[in-house]
């Protein structure tokens, strides 16, 4: 799933072990999520919304092929 | 551990980890001492391989579950150490990772165990039988498993 969080953070001027630590996961889970290569449970793209104060809708690109999967 | 934790709960969870650590010290100590003895030698006819293999089996295990603890104790004494290690324990990526790395080990082990089962039969009756016994096993708790998480989610 295709996300706009590396967009957010680089507007924050955060790194992504800054973004790591907010949200209480490892660097490496950030790297995955902004390169669409795993996607967030609920839980965490409602904190990592509420970070950037934002809806999910906005930071999460939800495509029908990725139901696929 | 899945859940929201807070530090303290986290820490309480480790101490509990903890107890299997020290479990497995004592008995890999005690299995090592055991074969290793003179008792070994004269009470239980057992063979050199055996003997040899019990040994370093407990020695394995009993060092492992030592390091392990001096580990766990460490990152206890270090808040920094400790807060890192919570976030790499309930990261959810890291443990879906685990899960999918477990699901696959345990559909490999039933292949890998039902060709033991049929070329241990060519050479040796109670192995065959014995792996046919954790195939079993293995199904019927896999089966019980899936139940009880059914009710409980």
């Amino acid at each position: 799933m295709k996300t706009k969080i590396k967009e957010m953070r680089k507007e924050k001027k955060i790194t992504q072990q800054d973004l790591a630590d907010a949200l209480e996961v490892t660097r490496q889970t950030i790297i995955s999520l902004e390169n669409g290569k795993y996607n967030a449970s609920l839980v965490l793209a409602y904190k990592i919304a509420r970070y950037f104060e934002r809806n999910i809708e906005d930071i999460f690109i939800f495509d029908e092929e990725d139901d696929l999967s | 551990m899945t859940e929201e934790m807070t530090i303290d709960e986290f820490k309480q969870a480790m101490k509990r980890k903890e107890i299997f650590y020290v479990i497995g010290f004592v008995l890999g100590l005690a299995t090592c001492i055991l074969f290793s003895t003179a008792y070994a030698n004269n009470q239980m006819h057992l063979t050199e391989l055996i003997k040899g293999f019990y040994t370093g089996m407990g020695g394995g295990v009993a060092g492992a579950s030592l390091i392990l603890l001096i580990r766990s104790r460490r990152t206890m004494k270090n808040e920094t150490k400790l807060k890192q290690k919570k976030i790499e324990c309930l990261d959810e990526r890291n443990q879906k990772i685990q899960g999918k790395a477990k699901e696959l080990s345990f559909q490999i082990m039933f292949i890998t165990l039902y060709i033991g089962v049929i070329v241990a039969g060519l050479f040796s009756e109670v192995v065959s039988m014995v792996l046919s016994g954790y195939i079993v096993f293995f199904g019927i708790l896999n089966s019980v498993l899936i139940i009880i998480f059914q009710r409980k989610m």
